[in-house]
């Protein structure tokens, strides 16, 4: 996969929030890239700062803002660098968002029909309108040319939807979102974040809230669009065994860093990290000797443990690991991992 | 498996023809414009220090199966036999009585405990309100400790209240909760499915120590097919409101019969890089609408074995094939044979005295 240069490159990324009772480091040091055509899978438990690196990409983390530092390039600019107005223009069309909660992603008081139509309407602004885009255009319909771009938008969706296997699309247009399950929305969104036919994904627990075997169509639907829009995917979760089976490549992360990062299959069958060999343990449980002791805690960001995070809860802990920050070393052909026992940086 | 009129060898829990539908109301008067079948006709026993564990998607009436043990939600029909008891036919006195020894661990650690009590008053209060004056202060302090520990938390903890515990610890507070009463069964629906992997790995280990320890029976209720094939003895597969498969764990598991058995276990995403993701999908369609049950076997509009009409016209009957596991489909029951003729057990229910 290395032959090409990467699509979006993460170099370096800190992301801290400043609340009332301190400063809360969610990202620290995160290195990422994602090549064309790649389905790149970060796992972790929750607030390990998945979704946190999610979102500095796209720069929308809201209130309390989070301070963001380190490089996101994206086709030789920096995200990080961009004014406001380049990037909306960049967000939904270069790279778009499908999050976890498909409900409250859909507005409840337009069918989704309309909601697919302005999205396709704003892609279309986006691209083809000089200066800042701008949603008054969304609403111009007092011109033939006007109504006429509208009719194309909602045929369009119908399309759309029917792409992403939504049955009887004709019908559906005209619902609202509370009136489709949880799966159907999980499409609808998905026909959304096309709309302005991105080159990459950011994928947040599209799953998480689905029962498996629609959650198996949704993953369907995700590599089907590798294969045909050649999209790559930037796919968040909790769930090994989803990132196995849909992901090229797997990043583990844990209380803010990359503890480790391989192609899948070295991920699985030769796990380099203690967390991750715990994580997978945890996942199969084939039996309840697997049913392995991570004693303690994802620890409180607030106050992270010195050393390496993982040592308060790792079962190959030395003396070291709580003295000394591991660094991010080869372990193998494309494969790093951040622990100081595994690659011989002490004992 | 008869021995006598020996009570060991009674199940603990025996469930017969559980059926229980609510009314939809709507339109101008509200009126009751339709009725959903949460559960529908469902039978299943357990065995002491066993456990079942109960499967199945999204409303599919797992849930409700469980209050419906507890009458929480009082049944339409059936039979519930607890220890013996006809549950059923329990007075409110008595009733009390068997909620203590029936006892229920919900998905949600953040809802099912008060914010406003302390620790050691939300595992103190199932005796308050079972047992009022019988222990002293003394006693039941000596016993929320000595089970506080065992689910592992500390002393310390007592003192403390909900929000200044995580998801597992708050999970491993309603256990103890639960434990007070000394129950002999417990009703658990999906404890972990609210929480991360190396968390639920420790509670479900818990668990299972608990069950050696205390000879604990379960009913464990899940969607994810890893933790009931860990967990359980048996395993009952719900769709719709109906049990479709039935059996022992690894029985089940290893040779699923019922194709929306073997759907739901070809689409749990294995941690193995080498399966093809798109043997996951062997459904299409969505999980069917509780509200408007299609005719016959309730699995046929996504059926990928379909064999024609007879799957949409006559209801599959829950029969056992081959000795072993039950199984509710057209596939394994000649539906022309002269054994399913006279069972048509759903057109006549018994109803509840």
């Amino acid at each position: 996969m290395a032959q090409s240069s990467p699509l979006l490159e993460v170099k370096n990324l800190h992301v801290r929030f400043e609340t009332l009772r301190g400063v809360l480091k969610a990202v620290n040091g995160v290195d990422l890239r994602i090549f064309p055509g790649q389905i790149v899978g970060l796992i972790g438990e929750s607030g390990s700062g998945k979704s946190v690196t999610a979102k500095s990409i796209l720069n929308v983390l809201s209130t309390p803002p989070g301070i963001t530092n380190g490089e996101i390039w994206y086709r030789g600019q920096n995200l990080l660098e961009l004014s406001a107005m380049e990037m909306s223009r960049l967000r939904g069309q270069s790279i778009a968002m499908v999050s976890q909660d498909p409900m409250s992603s859909l507005n409840p008081v337009f069918t989704v029909g309309e909601q697919l139509r302005d999205a396709l309407l704003w892609a279309d602004i986006v691209q083809n309108a000089a200066g800042e885009p701008s949603a008054f255009n969304l609403i111009n319909r007092f011109t033939a040319a006007g109504r006429r771009r509208f009719r194309q938008a909602a045929a369009q969706a119908v399309e759309d939807l029917r792409q992403v296997e939504l049955p009887s699309p004709q019908q559906q247009v005209k619902n609202y979102p509370q009136q489709l399950s949880g799966g159907m929305r999980q499409r609808v969104l998905t026909a959304m974040a096309c709309a302005g036919e991105p080159d990459l994904i950011i994928a947040d627990e599209p799953t998480t809230a689905l029962d498996v075997t629609i959650q198996a169509q949704i993953l369907m639907l995700l590599q089907g669009l590798v294969k045909t829009r050649g999209v790559s995917i930037l796919y968040i979760s909790h769930d090994l065994g989803v990132v196995a089976q849909l992901c090229d490549r797997v990043a583990v992360m844990y209380a803010g860093e990359i503890v480790e990062e391989a192609d899948v299959r070295d991920i699985f069958e030769n796990p380099q990290h203690p967390y991750t060999e715990a994580l997978i343990r945890a996942t199969t449980m084939a039996s309840e000797a697997d049913l392995v002791e991570i004693p303690g805690e994802v620890p409180n960001m607030l106050a992270p443990p010195k050393g390496c995070h993982f040592w308060p809860r790792c079962p190959k802990m030395v003396e070291q690991c709580a003295a000394e920050k591991p660094r991010l070393a080869r372990v193998g052909q494309d494969h790093v991992s951040k622990c100081g026992r595994v690659h011989g940086e002490w004992i | 498996m008869v021995s006598g009129s020996d009570m060991i060898d009674q199940p603990l829990l025996s469930v017969r023809n559980l059926t229980r539908s609510f009314p939809v109301q709507g339109g101008f008067f509200n009126r009751v414009v339709n009725h959903v079948r949460a559960v529908d006709d469902i039978s299943f026993e357990i065995r002491r220090a066993k456990t079942l564990g109960l499967i199945g998607e999204s409303g599919c009436g797992k849930t409700t199966v469980a209050k419906l043990i507890l009458r929480l939600i009082e049944p339409d029909m059936g039979e519930v036999q607890f220890n013996g008891e006809q549950v059923l036919e329990l007075d409110a006195a008595r009733l009390r009585a068997l909620r203590g020894r029936i006892q229920m661990i919900y998905q949600d650690p953040y809802s099912s405990l008060n914010p406003r009590m302390k620790i050691k008053d939300i595992v103190a209060e199932p005796l308050e309100i079972h047992y009022k004056h019988k222990y002293s202060a003394l006693e039941i302090r000596e016993r929320v400790v000595d089970l506080i520990q065992r689910v592992g938390l500390h002393q310390n903890d007592l003192g403390k209240y909900p929000h200044m515990f995580s998801g597992g610890q708050r999970q491993r507070i309603g256990i103890a909760r639960a434990l007070i009463l000394q129950p002999q069964l417990l009703l658990l629906d999906e404890p972990t499915s609210a929480l991360d992997v190396s968390i639920q790995a420790k509670l479900l280990k818990l668990l299972l120590q608990l069950q050696r320890d205390m000879q604990l029976t379960f009913l464990f209720i899940s969607h994810d097919m890893r933790v009931i094939q860990l967990m359980a003895d048996e395993v009952a597969v719900m769709y719709l409101g109906k049990i479709v498969e039935r059996g022992a764990v690894e029985d089940v598991f290893s040779n699923p019969r019922h194709p929306y058995t073997q759907a739901l276990l070809a689409a749990m995403p294995s941690p193995d890089p080498g399966k093809r993701l798109d043997r996951l999908v062997q459904l299409k369609g969505e999980i069917g609408d509780p509200s408007n049950i299609p005719s016959g076997c309730p699995f046929w509009p996504r059926c990928p074995q379909k064999i024609g009409d007879v799957c949409e016209s006559r209801p599959p009957q829950l029969l056992p094939v081959n000795g072993a596991a039950t199984v509710s489909c057209h596939l394994y029951h000649d539906p022309a044979g002269g054994e399913l003729s006279n069972l048509g057990a759903t057109d006549a229910p018994r109803a509840r005295p």
